[in-house]
């Protein structure tokens, strides 16, 4: 076998017990990797009775082929569990040094069960895997908790920790993953399953060495295409994940005031240029990576002062910035660094907090219920003071941490109106309305509102991939070919999370599908062609829909909020338009064989060799 | 035409810059005009693909993207900045 260990590590917290188990061949190559594989354990081991906050459920994290190889941009492992904001699947994806470290351990992948009777951390090493005592430092922050689990275990170690919104369940809880730098898998509450087992972190560090079919001619193939890499991602490494803010508020994709509004000045204060030319003092990338897209910043005068640390994210500032209206870097910067300290989802915070403005605006929420704190648009001080009280749980902060859909119901009124979301899942910063490729992935994405499902934005506006059958960008507001443009890359994006590879290896088409199927084959022995590689994607995105189907989701949720489908923007060179859901999900449905109503057909699922499930 | 520079590209060329255009011109010649006026964009002059061009910029006109093979008017008004973003 190679590309793999063929192992996975089976963790029971209740008895403090570890089992490894053989992964079977047969399931490698149906499912290949990180979010294949782990969709198959969760549609086997959990049940529409699963608690997604009790011992039942299965939280995992798994590596790809590509872990721990010199294919660029590969050092990510993919966690899953039944998702506690969303009840339904629920899944983060996430980069640094962690899935290399417990690679190079010797497994694959690690399915964790149970519940242990006080807080523990897991320390996997080369050696295998112990359980340590947490309660010392359950409470503390995730970074303080990495220090000190580093001192511990290994200084080279990374420290996968939840800070004290997991121990409390906050709903919107992240897992922060602190090595050289901090990246987090933030999505869908993982980090509140964690904390719900009383496992305060998982510590990984090895120095196995990997099987690979032919390891010289994958080494010679990666160096020559180095150079092309660097050059194409040579703009969107300067001035990182945020650079192109400017673009995308005059385009119309940037989140305005909790989705209200199209055009906003004080998006230039806070875009990648802004924080390039005051606060960056330098790029931090994952393990290998060539792209190093990471921001590392220092504020040394001000209120928030001093701050030095990883600098925020384009959706952490189109989330904590745009929807509140806050044009501060410094305060965006602090609320960034509060909720990786806490263990916070920095999307759904953002969302969570826009919303509770709009609820103060409303007159919903007063100033009683927010202890004083003056919740109004673009009040930096009241942002950061927001994150404090969802991290802490503490007043009006532990409704925030049940997630908007859950705050909305709560406050009753007319709150659900205006609380943005998708099957429970607050959305990335990218408006529907501008893309629509990405209301569909919004409306049909397993997890909710998630955008990397598809990552289509960059191949409406100007990408290609003519292996998938995408000859060129398609134009955002065409119908007609939508649906199979949009299917196509999230089958694509499904191979992507399974191998694993970052989504920023398709900047300026660094990466295609070529390349990576190639490079799958020199790793594993393999010969998968082009069309077994789409056909997989699309089997790993079936079964994801499959799980949430028979959690008894269908075309009733692929529904996006009403603001989105009912709210014109105003705005110079905002085109008003708006995203047609009912034609759009029917053409997806016909596409994918799916019935009307969303479920996917047999005849599909015999095709995808499905249809034992 | 009128072409609004933003972000790293204002430092190249300024906030703004009134070009006239007798004929339509494409996309590619834009940049090839703003290269001879501005050095500093020869680079992006020199990519011979839209995909090759959305790694270093996006030009903007009413909203939407243009293409390299795109005609531009007198008339136009757009929009030079960094291109994709996101996380």
């Amino acid at each position: 076998m190679f590309g793999y260990h063929g192992k996975l590590l089976r963790v029971d917290l209740t008895q403090q017990r570890v089992e490894v188990e053989d992964l079977d061949p047969k399931l490698l190559k149906k499912y290949v990797g990180g979010v294949g594989i782990g969709t198959e354990i969760l549609y086997e081991e959990t049940t529409p009775a699963t608690d997604p906050l009790g011992p039942e459920n299965v939280l995992m994290a798994f590596t790809g082929p590509y872990t721990g190889t010199a294919v660029p941009s590969s050092s990510r492992h993919h966690m899953m569990a039944r998702s506690p904001l969303t009840g339904l699947l629920g899944e983060s994806n996430v980069g640094g040094s962690w899935a290399v470290h417990f690679k190079k351990a010797g497994f694959d992948g690690i399915a964790i069960t149970g519940k242990s009777d006080y807080p523990v951390y897991l320390w996997i090493h080369d050696g295998g895997v112990e359980f340590r005592d947490a309660r010392p430092i359950w409470g503390k922050d995730s970074r303080e908790s990495a220090a000190i689990l580093k001192s511990e275990t290994s200084g080279k170690a990374t420290v996968a920790a939840i800070g004290p919104a997991g121990e409390r369940l906050a709903r919107v809880a992240s897992i922060p993953h602190i090595g050289r730098i901090v990246r987090a898998a933030a999505r869908t509450g993982l980090g509140a399953v964690m904390g719900s087992k009383n496992l305060k972190a998982m510590v990984a560090y090895g120095t196995k060495e990997l099987p690979l079919a032919k390891p010289d001619v994958l080494q010679e193939d990666v160096k020559a295409i180095l150079p092309h890499v660097r050059k194409a991602t040579e703009t969107f490494g300067k001035y990182g994940t945020s650079g192109g803010i400017d673009n995308y508020e005059k385009i119309g994709n940037f989140p305005i005031k909790n989705w209200r509004e199209g055009r906003w000045a004080g998006a230039s204060k806070i875009s990648g240029v802004a924080m390039h030319d005051t606060i960056l003092t330098g790029r931090r990338g994952c393990l290998r990576c060539p792209i190093s897209c990471g921001r590392h910043i220092k504020i040394s005068e001000g209120p928030y002062a001093p701050l030095e640390c990883e600098g925020p994210e384009y959706e952490t500032i189109g989330t904590l910035g745009g929807e509140c209206m806050v044009d501060d870097l410094a305060a965006i910067s602090k609320a960034n660094e509060l909720c990786n300290r806490y263990g916070l989802d920095t999307i759904s915070t953002g969302t969570i907090i826009a919303f509770a403005m709009e609820a103060y605006e409303k007159g919903i929420l007063t100033l009683q219920d927010t202890d004083g704190v003056n919740l109004i648009w673009g009040n930096g001080e009241a942002l950061v003071e927001m994150v404090h009280k969802m991290g802490k749980r503490e007043g009006i902060g532990k409704l925030m941490g049940e997630g908007v859909k859950r705050m909305a119901e709560a406050l009753g009124k007319n709150a659900v109106e205006f609380a943005i979301h998708v099957k429970g899942l607050e959305p990335s910063a990218h408006d529907p309305r501008r893309f629509f490729s990405q209301a569909l992935s919004y409306g049909t994405a397993a997890r909710g509102a998630c955008h990397n499902a598809s990552w289509s934005h960059p191949y409406e506006l100007s990408l290609n991939m003519p292996e998938i059958g995408i000859q060129e960008a398609h134009d955002s507001y065409k119908i007609e070919g939508m649906a199979d443009f949009t299917a196509k890359l999230q089958d694509l994006m499904s191979m992507m999370d399974t191998l694993i590879i970052c989504r920023f290896a398709q900047v300026g088409k660094a990466v295609n599908v070529t390349n990576m199927a190639h490079w799958l084959n020199l790793i594993t022995g393999w010969n998968m062609d082009i069309p077994e590689f789409m056909k997989t994607g699309e089997r790993i995105f079936n079964l994801k829909r499959l799980y949430n189907t028979r959690l008894g989701a269908s075309r009733k949720d692929d529904f996006l909020p009403p603001r989105f489908l009912t709210l014109k923007r105003t705005g110079e060179g905002l085109t008003n338009q708006l995203p047609p859901m009912g034609q759009l999900l029917s053409d997806y449905y016909a596409y994918r064989k799916w019935t009307e109503d969303g479920i996917p057909s047999q005849g599909k699922l015999e095709e995808l060799g499905l249809d034992e499930l | 035409m009128i072409i609004t520079f933003f972000g790293p590209f204002e430092k190249l060329a300024g906030k703004e810059v009134r070009i006239e255009l007798k004929e339509p011109i494409s996309t590619q010649e834009m940049l090839q005009m703003l290269a001879s006026l501005y050095p500093g964009f020869a680079h992006y002059s020199a990519q011979k693909s839209d995909v090759e061009l959305s790694a270093h910029l996006m030009l903007i006109r009413n909203g939407a993207p243009l293409k390299l093979a795109d005609r531009i008017e007198d008339t136009d008004c757009i929009g030079i900045f960094l291109p994709v973003t996101g996380g």
